[in-house]
Order: C-alpha cells, then structure tokens, then sequence
C-alpha cells in the first residue's frame, strides 16, 4: 500500500493568490462606477416620504434638487420648516434666482428636459410646499416639471 | 549585449492587492447607490393678464375632493354634488379603489363622474396639513390613473401601457387624462 501513500501528508496545497488583484480590481470598477458622491451637505432633516407608484429620474445632470425640512444647525436648528439650496439655507425669494442660475448652467437645447427634484421632509407643513411650488410656477410660464422624491415602497 | 540588459528587472506585484483593497473600500464606503425616484408631476404656470385659465363649464359631480385636515389620519372624501364637509372618511390606501369607481363611472351614478376625460380630481390641503398625506394622495392617484390606463392599453392594444410607443400612449392618455387641481386653506 506504500504506493499509494500521499507525498506531503497533512499539508494542504498552497492556494495561488496571484488572481486576488484581478478579483479585487473587478469590484473596485464596479463601485467607482456605481458611486455617486454626495454633492452636497444636508443641511435640513430629511426623511422622505414613501410611496409605491414612482419613476426613476433619468439623467443626474439634468436634475436640481431643492431641499426642504427642519433645519439642523446653527440658529436653524429645530426650525420647522426650512429651505436648503444648493449648500446654504435659503428664503423662499431666492427660489426664481436659484432656478433661472440652474437653467443658465445648462446646454439652451437642454434647458427644456430639467427636473426639479423637490427633496421634503415627511413633516413639512404644507403651506411652506404651497410657498416654494408657488415660486416654481412663477419662474416657469410653460410649466414646471417637479418631482417629489419619495423612497419607494412596494405594497403587499 | 549582455543578458541582464535585455530582460527587465521583474516588478514585485504582490502589493497591487492591498492597494487595490484600499481604494476598494474607500469607494465601498463613500457610495449611496440610491437613485432618485419619484411622484412626477407638472406645475402649471401661475395665472396673469396673459393667462387667465379659461372658465370651463363644470358639472359639480365632475369633481372629487380629497380633504385633508392635519388633525386626523384619515382623508374625508366628497364629490362637487354633496355638500360640503359631508364627506366620508377614508384610510390613504382606499382611496384608490374610489378614486376608480369615481373615474370610471360613466354617467351610471348621478354624483359620480360623467367620463374619465372630464373628471377633475382636487386635493384640498390645510395649512398645517403634513407634506406625507399630500404625497400619498398623490401616490393613490397615480396607482388608480396606472391601473386604468394598463387596463385601456391592454384592452386596446394588448399591451401593457408602458411598453406602448409615445403615439400610442398619448391615444390611452387622452382618455385618461391626469387633472389634478390642488389648493390650500387655512
């Protein structure tokens, strides 16, 4: 039976490693294309509000998000109702400003297709949305096209 | 030439791992794969001189109100014919069952909606109403307008309505026309 007897009992063989960056770079690839980095810094509370019935937005650079909820910082903090744009808290005046700069920062053929993202929190009064909505519409005389961002939430 | 100037010096690839580990894990941490998702909706322009909505001759019973008070949960429910502050209170998700039979009612019941094209649907929201109620009226709307529409689709082209070409969309939308008034009190 000595013939059949194993070479280096007891030792497994080594596992070769030299594939490990290859599987490595693989993931990498795939995060850093799926990543995207928060442009900006919350500066409102935001927990938004579910529904089931949503569509994607398409085309990140053609979207401008405007953020509404309880302020967290500063002489904000615990304000019910807030505005953040893009990296400050805002009033609602800045609105039309805000929204014309977005439409100057883009293509003229492109300008049609932008999206207001309008990120609000779950506890926004509705009057404050009445407000912002308002100014929305008031910059845009062919209508404005607005999305309330939700998380999506499949029903049973 | 000798033999040590033709081949290269062989470069230590044993730590291409680690780095590639490192930025692997950057990048697993700073990620947020969300995509935003969303209720869309158009806002029409704000009236003036120039643009003053044109009077349209509505039937009362062509309207439904959803009434939101911030104090309860529920939503009180009323077509243009009752009156006012005589609605049924309904749960959020039941109102897109209603939202259908008012939809869909073809002139059967005299307080309902004479046909989809010319029904109105009106969120009436109060001051301190919370932005979540109002988000899912909007929601309940938008499953009861998906579901009809599916249905014409399928029963017109038999084919689900979002796989439809633009053209043909637009024939099931003209019958289903999405008209959403919103206003707000104190």
């Amino acid at each position: 039976m000595g013939k059949f007897k194993r070479k280096n009992e007891g030792e497994s063989p080594k596992i070769s490693t030299a594939s490990l960056p290859d599987i490595v770079f693989m993931l990498l690839f795939f995060f850093m294309v799926a990543t995207v980095l928060r442009e900006v810094e919350l500066k409102v509370t935001n927990e938004l509000p579910k529904a089931s019935e949503v569509s994607k937005l398409q085309r990140k650079s053609l979207v401008s998000h405007i953020y509404v909820g309880a302020g967290k910082y500063g002489k904000w903090k615990g304000e019910k109702n807030c505005l953040q744009l893009n990296d400050a808290i805002a009033e609602i005046k800045d609105i039309p400003a805000f929204v014309l700069a977005e439409r100057a920062a883009r293509h003229e053929d492109e300008r049609k297709l932008i999206w207001t993202s309008l990120k609000a929190d779950n506890e926004t009064e509705m009057y404050f949305i009445d407000q912002v909505t308002t100014e929305l519409r008031r910059v845009s005389p062919m209508g404005h096209k607005i999305s309330y961002t939700t998380k999506k939430e499949t029903l049973k | 030439m000798s033999k040590s100037r033709r081949s290269l010096p062989e470069i230590n690839a044993g730590s291409m791992a680690d780095i590639a580990f490192l930025l692997l894990i950057f990048f697993l941490v700073t990620t947020t794969m969300d995509v935003d998702t969303g209720i869309k909706r158009k806002l029409p322009p704000l009236p003036d001189e120039e643009n003053i909505p044109t009077q349209v001759d509505f039937h009362k019973n062509n309207i439904l109100i959803f009434d939101c008070s911030p104090s309860s949960d529920k939503i009180l429910v009323e077509t243009g014919a009752d009156e006012s502050g005589n609605g049924k209170p309904f749960a959020t998700h039941e109102l897109k069952n209603e939202i259908i039979t008012f939809l869909t009612n073809y002139g059967k019941n005299p307080d309902l909606s004479e046909s989809p094209s010319k029904a109105v649907l009106s969120i009436r929201v109060h001051k301190k109403t919370q932005y979540e109620t109002y988000v899912k009226i909007q929601d309940q709307i938008s499953i009861a307008y998906k579901e009809l529409r599916n249905n014409e689709a399928l029963r017109k082209f038999n084919s689900k309505f979002e796989n439809l070409d633009k053209e043909k969309q637009d024939i099931v939308k003209k019958e289903y026309p999405m008209r959403v008034s919103e206003s707000i009190k104190e």
